[in-house]
């Protein structure tokens, strides 16, 4: 459904010549990396310079607009679902690499660029940019600094907000603000890290310097398979117990194992309950210490097979068959719904057990792919859209799995964000002072709340009306609502 | 949690009063910032102990008032550590000062700074609300990240009663090699193990003197240290360093800090200490404000100053649309200005 404002679209194209207002093309842009939910924007425009997405930004806080930018469109929680009566900002065309700096190590880069080619932009100075999202290939900068994207190394090499140094920002009035430095800190507040995550809903990122690393002289990738699920999790502990900080932890349960093997040919152990992927650095001698360490403890829990990959291209096969786990897994279902709770790593096996518990309940498959050393899951609920019981059915599942998340002490998402997905669970998580701080800090950016408006933040009466809200032990329920 | 309660009981009241509170742990810190006298002082001091630790989730919860110092040896006992050297500048320096400050210790550059490794706070809002931000696992996108926010917020934001921080491995081999060289000697030396795949844990450069500290397998420290000219040091110094405990620090009364890029020239700056692979640099005794006429990047914080002198803001001034947001942001937490009004800037009540 196009905007109904002529005098606004008018204005708007006055500041960026490229704007869609057809039904056709506006269907590109309906939905994210969240298919399940789908919404026309009311107008798409897709600026080329900082001083366009500026005067954007301006034109809707005057005119109340709701605005959502938007990167490449990959991310799972709806974050980037537009908005009927507003702007969607296609962010595509900000595509430059402006600097690499080999003495301070950082790369200067437009929002647009895509996660991977900061590393292979790179890779002939022996520098890459660590975090490492499954979507690399196609997931872009300024997207992973609104969602804070995590990835398969950050259990050592940390997640987007620890490898930003600076950002270039729109402010929801429009101004250009420089935040952070390629120094260490900045003075007052840490803005810098409140930006990460924020899921487009403070500001627009124009323009980001990554800190970039020097490349491991050696890295070896281990697959081992385990004969249950339990054993897997427990060897995941036990490898961190003895001191060890491996690059990667990567788990995946049978069900992921068939579905990335028949889809990559990875070279799988299909036949195993559980498989582990362990990616170490160092020198080639730390590397062999590293590995004996890692064998003695994954022995102690039953390893089956256990092989070592050296060489880059082995080790990037195995690779390649768990970030292709997604649409492998979507391969065997019409659809799958990706769940993206944390817990504390000592819970693994007890929750691996109850979502299998509940795979039974709700009559739905579940395939488990998950980022095991930071306790990140990633349940995969297959299903099938076009059975509204099945997707009920899913949405059910999914939440019972969050609440659970949310029971062993963990939170309802690692790396993939609220958007629209988790909104709801997010009042399971947090109480109403918690609540109210949000929104606090989100008036304090976006008076007018332009900015990706009904994401990320539930509020109250949304709260009230899904039937929960986090309450510490003794608090009255929801005392701030009138009762019915 | 009584002690929790009888914070909120105190905010509540003093909130009600209208009347503004200091925020302390062991205060050890009034040397920076601003702190106004005759204000009510609540002190997180007595709120001490381990909330919650297992070390195989590499994750410490713990209350706001314990000591760096018995962490730190808590820590020690299985093997682990905090990476970012929280520094203490007294016994009494608690963990919740050090992070309410964000301060890091030497091994900022190479390891991270105090908000990279905090994963989750637990604080008492201006109306005596007690509020959990984050939480006790390693990723976590839910809400805004508050707890780095109030990092480094010096409580202007509320009352931290207890923090979650991540925590890792102690390396097998520790070892600080010192050699008498130039400045550019020095700069080069670290150059090229920072931008490599080094041991590399901490860098300072004082007198003619380059300290280096290696930390992680005593293959990859060996490997290093044969390619490093010097003599073995203490690996004490670094505590020394990270507490402004070093000699030149303590005979000196006003001590200046610029925080910079590693690659900023010196200009005309009689620097006494560079460490941080030079990003961290200490002007002690100037006769003048160091930001007059400075025209590098980064910026300026008189960290402490005995003798009054000329007249200058601790924290370099903020730009005008910086401080509009600092200002929305205090008065989302902090509507009444009740905690520790002034600390970071006097005359912005911040």
């Amino acid at each position: 459904m196009p905007i109904n404002n002529q005098d606004f679209i008018q204005r708007l194209r006055a500041v960026a010549r490229d704007i869609i207002t057809d039904d056709e093309r506006l269907a590109v842009y309906e939905t994210d990396g969240l298919t399940a939910k789908k919404q026309l924007p009311g107008v798409v425009v897709i600026p080329d310079t900082v001083e366009q997405v500026q005067a954007i930004v301006a034109l809707c806080h005057a005119h109340e607009v709701p605005l959502v930018a938007r990167g490449a469109g990959t991310g799972l929680s709806g974050g980037a679902m537009p908005h009927s009566e507003g702007v969607l900002m296609v962010m595509a065309r900000f595509n430059r690499i402006v600097d690499v700096d080999t003495s301070m190590r950082t790369a200067t880069v437009q929002p647009g660029v895509t996660n991977l080619a900061i590393s292979e932009a790179v890779s002939s100075l022996g520098l890459y940019y660590a975090p490492d999202p499954s979507s690399q290939i196609a997931c872009t900068i300024g997207g992973n600094v609104a969602e804070n994207s995590g990835g398969v190394h950050c259990l050592k090499y940390g997640l987007t907000v620890h490898n930003v140094k600076q950002l270039k920002v729109v402010l929801p009035g429009g101004e250009l603000i420089v935040i952070g430095g390629k120094g260490y800190d900045t003075p007052g507040y840490d803005l810098l890290a409140l930006m990460h995550g924020s899921e487009g809903m403070l500001g627009i990122v124009v323009e980001v310097v990554v800190q970039l690393l020097p490349k491991p002289s050696e890295i070896a990738v281990i697959m081992a398979a385990f004969p249950n699920v339990v054993d897997a999790a427990n060897s995941v502990s036990g490898v961190i117990s003895k001191g060890l900080l491996p690059a990667g932890l990567e788990m995946m349960d049978k069900l992921a194992i068939q579905a990335a093997e028949a889809f990559v040919g990875a070279g799988y152990p299909e036949g195993a309950e559980a498989m582990l992927l362990c990616e170490l650095d160092g020198s080639a001698e730390e590397l062999q210490v590293l590995i004996e360490s890692v064998r003695t403890v994954f022995r102690t829990h039953h390893c089956m097979t256990f092989t070592v990959a050296w060489e880059a291209i082995e080790r990037q096969k195995l690779w390649l068959g768990r970030k292709a786990a997604f649409p492998a897994v979507g391969r065997i279902a019409p659809d799958y719904y990706c769940m993206d709770g944390t817990i504390p790593r000592r819970e693994l096996a007890n929750v691996l057990q109850a979502i299998t518990e509940l795979s039974h309940k709700y009559e739905l498959q579940v395939a488990n792919v998950f980022h095991a050393g930071d306790g990140n899951l990633h349940p995969l609920i297959l299903y099938d859209a076009n059975n509204t019981d099945q997707l009920t059915r899913a949405e059910a599942f999914g939440s019972e799995v969050l609440a659970l998340c949310i029971e062993k002490g963990g939170t309802i998402t690692g790396e993939h964000g609220v958007g629209v997905e988790k909104i709801n669970e997010m009042c399971l998580q947090f109480d109403r002072n918690e609540l109210g701080i949000f929104h606090g800090i989100k008036n304090a950016f976006d008076e007018h709340g332009i900015l990706n408006p009904g994401k990320g933040i539930p509020t109250l009466s949304r709260c009230a009306e899904f039937g929960a809200m986090h309450v510490h032990a003794g608090e009255e329920r929801f005392p701030h609502l009138d009762r019915f | 949690m009584e002690e929790v309660e009888a914070f909120s009981e105190f905010i509540k009241k003093a909130g009600s009063d209208g009347n503004p509170i200091q925020l302390t742990g062991g205060e050890t810190k009034s040397f920076l910032g601003y702190v106004p006298e005759g204000l009510q002082v609540l002190t997180t001091q007595s709120y001490a102990g381990i909330l919650d630790y297992h070390p195989a989730e590499l994750i410490i919860r713990v209350k706001a008032g314990t000591p760096v110092g018995t962490l730190n040896a808590l820590l020690q006992s299985e093997g682990q550590m905090l990476a970012f050297d929280p520094p203490a500048h007294d016994v009494g320096s608690t963990i919740g000062g050090v992070v309410a400050a964000g301060l890091s210790g030497s091994a900022r550059p190479y390891r991270g700074a105090a908000r990279d490794h905090l994963l989750g706070v637990g604080m008492v809002l201006h109306d005596g609300a007690y509020c959990e931000f984050g939480g006790q696992v390693m990723k976590n996108v839910a809400g805004y990240d508050v707890s780095r926010l109030v990092c480094g917020a010096y409580g202007t934001l509320g009352l931290m009663a207890d923090l979650s921080l991540k925590v890792v491995p102690a390396p097998e081999l520790e070892k600080t090699i010192a050699r008498v060289c130039s400045v550019d000697q020095a700069r080069a030396t670290i150059k090229s193990l920072s931008n490599s795949v080094s041991p590399l844990s901490a860098s300072c450069y004082s007198g003619d003197t380059l300290s280096i500290r290696l930390s992680g397998s005593e293959l990859a420290v060996k490997a290093t240290e044969k390619n490093l000219e010097g003599i073995q040091a203490d690996n004490s110094f670094w505590d020394q360093l990270d507490a402004l405990r070093l000699p030149a620090f303590q005979n000196a009364s006003d001590i200046w800090r610029l925080s910079t890029e590693p690659d900023e020239p010196l200009y005309e700056y009689d620097f006494s200490i560079l460490d941080w692979g030079f990003a961290q640099r200490w002007l002690l005794d100037p006769t003048s404000d160091p930001r007059d006429g400075y025209r590098g990047v980064g910026h300026w914080t008189r960290v402490r100053s005995d003798k009054g002198g000329f007249q200058a803001e601790a924290f370099q001034p903020l730009s005008k649309l910086e401080l509009e947001l600092h200002q929305r942001l205090k008065s989302t937490f902090d509507p009444g200005g009740i905690f520790n009004p002034g600390r970071m800037y006097r005359e912005e009540g911040l």
